[in-house]
């Protein structure tokens, strides 16, 4: 039942993302659209296929990566409030984007364009390498600090990041930075068909192999000791869920920006609904879900009917930060937080 | 695999115990030891903090690589097993495992079947006719909807303990089930052990600071002490051997072998004498009460005893009677009356 309304929402909020936009699309083409066949205005052809669509899957998809990247910390990590922002993984993603924007390409310009023309592999790659190093340093620490130590670790490691970008911003060369300031911001309605094309199969395999280790992160939830004990090869369950919200986390902030808080609030929305910790129920709802609010929220800061737009980052931060605040006073009433 | 009675679930030989610490020669605990657990039995690991007993569990479960010496699970070395295969063999529980909370008892419990399932995870019938005898054998069938924070600890431990038995290990360990528990949980929870280890012919070894339980109910009992003191047998034979006092030595306490139990030493020397008069359980007590309060009780042999306390039993009534040289007698109807009767020691 959760999941048929869940569906259906999402069905809604992409209808209305296509329909919605600061250029007024006819009726009659809308409709043309969405029944598969072409618009009969030209511009309003343009304006759903080549800015609308990609947008609205652009977000569909970052959410459903967000939101399932933040499930698998937190079964992982046993951290109700880990999240690739939080913990500083999209910082790591950011300094691997800004290696690559502000340093590495004009310095290896012809190798890369010759193997990837449109720069969307070697963004995908650097942003997941950098998530990924960042995920390392907290596994080496989640055994050994409290879930509130190591929260504090994660914020200092995104500041320890954001210092190195901004070195890397201060030597970089205008023309560059322009490019980087405005990705910095966060929005969904950059990514082109070409990088969509590097930007969706990336999330769909990482999707696909993360999720498949449905069985081992309820395993996970007993702890490392007990899901040894269960028969687990924590090692590699471990290895390959870090690798796919590494990729997940990297791939989003490589071409939509840094974008908080999904990851931390959808995974407590799915719980919560369907009542229940079994990885195969909820994974499927966390990314319907982390989908929808990508799409809400991106909705919300095209601000419908006028042609200026918000940062998303701070439509998701008005959304999960509550969220984070409810799950803080909760566990601290249990005890169960320390 | 022998034929010959009985059938060894687990065998360890020349088992030396311990951590290992980067940087650090290895920390022999104990051993070199011979172990071995049947099926049906119930073992108890008793010591001293610190003396090394999860570290011993902790080795026998897989967890630890011994020092020395080897470990043989069905006659198959420990080092030899698949992660897998081996949590089809031995189950672990420990007390001090938090759970994430939105779990209900059946989400946990049905984790036990995760060694058997397949990569999706389905539960067959199978797993459902375990996981219905767990919750069963356990006694917590009555919780199975709940969510385990919900539960108060000695439902959780009931919970925790199905969560092991669904698993249908032929060995459990069990990291002190009774901590955490009130009084009449934790007498409960070795009893049900004991039974379950019979009923399932599983071996069960658990480790304790409850004595009096494990003495009761345990089939045998390895004692670990500091230093690597090992003696094991069945609990009988280590009180009448003396075994106790020798791993749980302190300065303080006396074991005394007819209650099998550790006392405060008794300050006979330094007590002032009386004579108490009377016999039965309130004997007992009052002898109790007069030894804390620094007095040293007699039997009544010698004639004339200055002080004396007499127990009379009237028509469901206990009364003590203090008879004091050159004083009347004085009847108390309470031993803290009866204490405050009494002169000043």
């Amino acid at each position: 039942m959760v999941r048929w309304i869940s569906a259906f929402v999402f069905v809604a909020l992409f209808i209305t993302a296509l329909a919605l936009g600061s250029v007024p699309v006819t009726f009659d083409d809308f409709f043309r659209f969405l029944t598969f066949r072409e618009p009969l205005d030209p511009q309003s052809a343009f304006i759903l296929i080549d800015v609308r669509l990609p947008r609205a899957l652009t977000a569909a998809f970052a959410g459903a990566a967000l939101a399932m990247a933040g499930l698998q910390m937190q079964s992982v990590f046993r951290n109700p409030l880990a999240d690739p922002y939080i913990l500083g993984v999209n910082s790591g993603a950011s300094l691997g984007v800004a290696i690559v924007m502000l340093i590495a390409v004009p310095a290896s310009q012809s190798f890369l364009s010759s193997i990837d023309p449109s720069g969307a592999f070697s963004l995908v790659l650097a942003a997941s390498i950098g998530a990924g190093a960042v995920l390392v340093v907290i596994l080496a620490l989640v055994t050994r600090v409290g879930v509130m130590t190591l929260l504090i670790v994660g914020l200092m490691l995104a500041y320890l990041i954001n210092a190195v970008v901004s070195i890397l911003i201060f030597f970089a060369m205008p023309e560059r930075l322009q490019t980087f300031i405005t990705w910095s911001f966060g929005q969904f309605g950059s990514v082109t068909w070409v990088q969509f094309k590097v930007f969706a199969p990336a999330v769909f395999i990482a999707v696909l192999f993360g999720g498949l280790q449905f069985k081992s992160m309820d395993a996970f939830l007993l702890g490392e000791e007990q899901a040894r004990a269960l028969g687990e090869n924590t090692v590699r369950a471990r290895v390959l869920i870090l690798c796919s919200a590494a990729i997940l986390a990297g791939a989003v902030t490589a071409f939509c920006g840094p974008i908080g808080f999904l990851g931390v609030a959808v995974p407590h929305l799915a719980r919560g609904l369907l009542g229940t910790r079994n990885h195969a129920r909820l994974i499927p709802l966390t990314l319907i879900l982390g989908a929808s609010l990508a799409l809400l929220a991106d909705l919300i800061a095209r601000l419908p009917g006028t042609a200026s737009t918000l940062p998303v980052n701070a439509v998701t931060a008005l959304i999960g930060a509550p969220v984070i605040i409810w799950v803080l006073l909760k566990n601290r009433s249990t005890g169960s937080l320390s | 695999m022998t034929s010959n009675p009985p059938e060894k679930l687990l065998a360890a030989e020349d088992l030396i115990f311990g951590h290992t610490k980067k940087g650090c020669p290895p920390l022999a605990l104990g051993g070199p030891l011979d172990l071995s657990l049947v099926p049906g039995e119930l073992v108890c690991l008793l010591g001293p903090n610190g003396a090394g007993k999860s570290t011993l569990l902790r080795t026998l479960s897989g967890f630890l690589k011994p020092l020395k010496g080897s470990i043989n699970i069905q006659g198959t070395a420990l080092g030899d097993y698949s992660p897998r295969a081996l949590a089809r063999t031995r189950a672990c529980l420990s007390t001090r495992e938090e759970l994430p909370a939105g779990m209900s008892a059946f989400d946990l419990v049905a984790l036990g079947r995760h060694p058997h399932s397949k990569w999706t995870g389905k539960l067959t019938a199978a797993d459902h006719s375990a996981i219905d005898a767990a919750f069963n054998d356990s006694g917590s069938t009555a919780f199975r909807t709940r969510l385990m924070e919900e539960l108060s600890d000695g439902e959780r431990q009931r919970v925790a303990l199905a969560r092991l038995l669904s698993q249908e290990a032929p060995i459990a360990f069990l990291d002190e089930p009774a901590a955490f528990l009130d009084l009449p949980s934790r007498i409960e929870v070795l009893g049900n052990l004991a039974r379950i280890a019979k009923d399932r012919r599983i071996a069960i070894l658990l480790t304790t600071h409850d004595l009096e339980s494990a003495l009761r109910h345990a089939d045998r009992l390895w004692l670990l002490g500091h230093g690597g003191k090992w003696f094991q047998g069945i609990p009988e034979d280590l009180v009448l051997s003396g075994a106790f006092p020798k791993v749980f030595s302190s300065p303080n306490l006396e074991f005394n072998r007819s209650s099998g139990n550790f006392e405060p030493e008794a300050k006979i020397q330094n007590g002032r004498a009386i004579e108490l008069i009377g016999n039965g359980v309130e004997r007992i007590w009052t002898c109790r009460a007069l030894e804390r309060s620094g007095w040293n009780p007699s039997d009544g042999e010698e004639e004339n005893s200055e002080l004396s306390v007499i127990i009379v039993n009237e028509e469901n009534q206990t009364l003590w009677k203090i008879q004091e040289a050159g004083k009347t007698d004085r009847t108390a109807r309470s031993l803290q009356e009866c204490l405050q009767l009494l002169p000043k020691t």
